[in-house]
């Protein structure tokens, strides 16, 4: 069996990197290693235990995805960090955009421009524009197309914004982020998954439900 | 306070443990898994070929000693292995999830159709654990505790019969039940035996009759004698595991003469020691979905402390880990172990 001494030790390597934010266990676009986005002192590290050759450019290029999915900027110097644009850490939201990074098509372009969504139940669009309002800058969440329940889809967006990103109401159709600071990017991320949260539950559930070994997912329990 | 202990070695500390003996510290246990997606990764051995291939299982399930400082080594990460080898139908899944049967699909429907295959030790799925435990045994014997894994008659009878066809059998015809029951245990003694002649220190003996299925009196009733019988049967200590509430039925498991109980976290630590009154010693039973999986280190350290404060012998994850679990979940076992330790001194 091959020698592990030369290597530093898991501890050592944790004790570096930090806390890790986000697991993705499979990258579909290489060899379905693993990738960890890990945070310490507002540093975030993109970091794989795979010694696959390709791994430093393949973390490179997530790294930079996920310059373009999130409010983060690259670290100079640096092919594997992360800095955030402030102090506030979006827990939920860097994890979309780790998870986005990973498994997205790495040749699929990132959309610019308007944010905007269609929506999956019903026929509108949802649109989000932000401004000043009082020294805040406040998202307004509007709508394209004709549909009956056009304000309810307003409000629940709205709702899936402090959900996902502890987000603060404004109002019924306006939301702000806990600092009362711009992210563009993490707005544009976090709009698909706030317009329905329910199945984003649901798919979050069976994501945290796979490689546990539980008498549930055994098949030795009731449920 | 405990009289000054020379430092062990981590196999002496668990073999003591499981003995009842005094110990340096408690030693951290992991009677099912600890194997995660980075640890595969680490030393390239993912599932499901690391369940398959004795080479890559033994790369993988040293990690648990290597990197995470536990003081046993476990390489039967799944519950499977002789299911596969007596033909159930098989779904492997991949890098990240069980490798599990279908127990929709059984093979068997009674005791007379129970037959072990003659080539069952050679097949590829029985012989990657003993061949694995054999290539630890040479690497790390001396150092660690290689813990086998053999499945007790009522998995292995969920397996092959199928959960719903089996348990409804327990009602409708008991004596065929048993007499299935004892079938099946000669496959739990027979790959028992392989992986302690392989160079196995402990076995884990999983026999799911789990707290949410089946009630204290059924494990009684189907189960005590049977368990018994296996304890005589292996020359090893065994540590019993049984998932769920089991709070109910630890006094029985108590008089199993088995050395320890792997228990769940859905039973206080506290209740579970007074449950067994001293006549088996308790491993576990820090908390999988939640604690390991979704919290941080924090929240391991205070489950850690409350199952040594509550008199729990050897400290391990109430069950095999979920394969995204954190590993700076699982390096604070051992550390917060020790930290016990030189707080309180030993048990």
């Amino acid at each position: 069996m091959a020698s592990l001494a030369e290597r530093p030790s898991i501890a050592e390597r944790v004790r570096e990197l930090g806390h890790c934010i986000e697991l993705v266990s499979i990258d579909p676009h290489f060899h379905n290693v693993t990738f960890g986005l890990y945070i310490k002192n507002g540093l975030l590290t993109i970091w794989s235990f795979s010694n696959r050759e390709g791994i430093a450019e393949r973390i490179e290029q997530i790294r930079d995805r996920c310059t373009k999915l999130g409010d983060v900027v690259a670290v100079d110097g640096t092919t594997n960090q992360l800095r955030l644009i402030s102090d506030l850490v979006l827990d939920r939201a860097l994890r979309f955009m780790f998870t986005a990074a990973v498994e997205k098509d790495p040749s699929q372009e990132i959309p610019a421009g308007r944010i905007e969504v269609a929506d999956t139940k019903t026929k509108l669009t949802l649109i989000l524009e932000g401004s000043e309002e009082d020294g805040k800058y406040v998202y307004t969440v509007s709508t394209e197309g004709e549909a009956e329940r056009a304000d309810a889809r307003v409000r629940a967006t709205v709702g899936g914004f402090m959900r996902y990103s502890g987000c603060e109401r404004v109002d019924t159709n306006k939301f702000a982020f806990p600092d009362g600071k711009r992210y563009d990017s993490f707005a544009r991320l976090i709009l698909p998954l706030a317009r329905n949260v329910s199945a984003v539950e649901s798919q979050l559930a069976a994501s945290e439900l796979e490689g546990q070994m539980t008498t549930q997912t055994l098949g030795f329990s009731q449920s | 306070m405990s009289p000054v202990i020379e430092k062990m070695k981590p196999r002496d500390r668990v073999l003591a443990a499981l003995a009842g003996k005094p110990v340096d510290r408690p030693p951290v246990c992991t009677p099912t898994n600890v194997a995660t997606v980075e640890l595969m990764d680490l030393v390239e051995a993912p599932f499901p070929d690391a369940n398959r291939n004795g080479e890559m299982n033994a790369r993988l399930a040293a990690t648990a000693y290597t990197e995470l400082g536990f003081d046993t080594i476990a390489p039967y990460f799944s519950i499977i292995q002789e299911s596969s080898a007596l033909g159930c139908d098989m779904q492997w899944e991949q890098k990240d999830n069980w490798p599990t049967v279908r127990m929709s699909n059984p093979i068997w429907r009674g005791s007379s159709d129970v037959k072990i295959p003659s080539n069952f030790l050679e097949h590829q799925d029985t012989r990657a654990i003993t061949d694995s435990i054999s290539i630890l045994k040479r690497e790390y014997g001396d150092q660690v505790a290689i813990i086998g894994k053999t499945m007790g008659p009522w998995t292995l009878a969920y397996h092959v019969f199928g959960v719903e066809p089996f348990l409804l059998g327990t009602v409708d015809d008991p004596d065929e039940t048993m007499k299935a029951l004892h079938a099946l245990k000669e496959i739990t003694i027979l790959y028992g035996l392989a992986q302690i002649d392989a160079g196995a220190d402990v076995l884990t003996l999983p026999d799911h009759a789990t707290g949410d299925l089946v009630s204290g009196e059924y494990y009684k009733r189907f189960l005590l004698e049977m368990h018994q019988e296996l304890e005589e049967a292996l020359p090893v200590p065994i540590m019993l595991h049984i998932c769920g509430a089991t709070v109910d039925r630890m006094p029985y498991i108590a008089q199993t003469g088995m050395a320890a109980f792997h228990f769940d976290s859905k039973n206080d630590p506290v209740e579970a020691v007074a449950a067994v009154d001293g006549k088996i010693r308790l491993v576990g039973n820090i908390n999988n979905p939640t604690t390991l999986y979704a919290r941080g280190p924090k929240e391991v350290r205070a489950e850690v402390y409350a199952a040594l404060d509550a008199g729990v012998q050897l400290i391990a994850p109430e069950c095999a880990i979920p394969l995204k679990t954190k590993l700076e979940n699982l390096i604070e076992i051992p550390a917060a172990i020790e930290d016990w330790v030189a707080e309180r001194g030993v048990m």
